[in-house]
This record gives structure tokens, sequence and C-alpha cells, in this order.
């Protein structure tokens, strides 16, 4: 990898996601937090999350699904984006769905890489079925509540 | 799934209509498109049941109906985005 690469590709890296953890409304039942809180619906081309920001933490992320109807007994799971390098997910901004303008504003989506996606396109392997049986797994073992 | 989401109330209440009258129970998953959470899923033997739930949802959610004996029959699903009330 040449030199003139290094620092562009950090640069980049560092503006499109969130440094340290994202974010994910999650139903806790027995204390626990299940696989299926990180699976994809038929469809779908990436995991929902939120990063977070100094005015719109956590809390807000939680008030606006909330707000949205979802129901149970609710709370926030951060996972490292360390995680998603390894896995070689894409975190991508796009606009969130919730009631809350300022919370739909830190929405991305960890999607399969455009490679990954071309290969899972060649073999006929839907995506939501790739990622329930390659990854969900790993996401529930990193998701930590948050304090 | 080869369901498609249907915009129009009226065609939506005939078909949950006839999804309570001919094939119930019928097992309702409320979707919630971009918003980091996974979908609910509730299971409701006639249209009252899934107007109370309907009645707490918020904007930009997407439901999607099906009967229990129809399950691995997506073509008979209804799906639609509820109106605010």
């Amino acid at each position: 990898m040449g030199g003139r690469w290094s620092i562009p590709r950090t640069r980049l890296w560092r503006r499109r996601v969130p440094d340290e953890g994202v974010f994910r409304v999650v139903v806790v039942r027995r204390g626990k937090v299940k696989p299926t809180e990180f699976r994809l619906r038929e469809g779908e081309v990436g995991l929902s999350l939120f990063q977070s920001a100094d005015q719109t933490g956590p809390e807000s992320i939680l008030a606006a699904v909330r707000a949205a109807g979802k129901q149970g007994e609710l709370d926030v799971v951060e996972i490292p984006v360390s995680l998603f390098r390894r896995l070689r997910l894409r975190l991508v901004q796009t606009p969130g769905g919730t009631p809350d303008p300022a919370v739909n504003a830190l929405h991305f989506e960890a999607r399969p890489s455009w490679w990954q996606r071309i290969i899972l396109r060649f073999r006929g392997v839907p995506i939501h079925e790739w990622f329930n049986e390659s990854i969900t797994q790993e996401l529930a073992a990193a998701a930590k509540l948050v304090e | 799934m080869s369901t498609s989401l249907r915009t129009d109330s009226n065609t939506v209440l005939a078909a949950v209509g006839k999804l309570f009258d001919e094939k119930p129970p019928v097992l309702v998953e409320v979707r919630f498109p971009k918003m980091g959470a996974s979908p609910d899923w509730f299971l409701c033997e006639n249209a009252a049941a899934l107007d109370v739930i309907l009645d707490r949802l918020g904007p930009g959610v997407e439901v999607h109906l099906s009967s229990v004996w129809d399950l691995k029959n997506p073509s008979e699903a209804v799906v639609f985005r509820p109106m605010a009330r």
C-alpha cells in the first residue's frame, strides 16, 4: 500500500463513521438481549443503528423509538465500531425514520461491502440470509447495554 | 416475500377485514424501518385487537399481517403504513 493512500483514506473513514460505538434499541428479556435483535428482515440491506452526539445521546434515541410505538422493556446497546471493521461491514450514513429529526440525523446502516454484495448476488444468496447467518451472532455477542 | 405495500386505505381495510373474517388468527409484525430497532410481534384474533396495536403507533412504521395458516404463502400477506391518528 503506497504512502499516498494512507492519509486520505484515514481521513475519509473518520469523516464518514463514528469513532467509538454505535447504538441500537433492543428489548431486554430477563436482563438479556437476544440475537434476534440484530437480524435483518427480507428486503433490508443493512442493520439500522445510531451514532451518539453531545445533545442527542442514547436517552434521546430510546425516546424517539418509543415515540414510534416500539413496545416492551426497551434499552440501548452499544457496539464498537472496530467490530464492523473486522466483519468488513461498511457504516453508511442514511436518514433515520423516527419521529425525532435530531435522532434521524445520526442514523447509520451497517451494510456488506460492495464486493461482498457482488459475491452474494453471484451465489444467489439474499443479503438478509447472509447477514443473519454470518453477522448477527457476532453483533449480539459484542453488544453491551448502555449504563 | 412478494408482498407489496398497500397505500389506499379502502383497499387496506378490505384486505384486513378479509384476513380476519376468513383466516384468523393473524400474526402482526410491526416494523420500524431505519429506527435502529427490531420488529414487534403480536397475535390477533380479531380486528379490534389490531386496532389497539395501531392506536399506539407513530409515523413511519410498517405493519405486516399474515394469517397463521398462510405463513408460507406470503402473497396473501397485507402490508401497509398506518395513518397518523
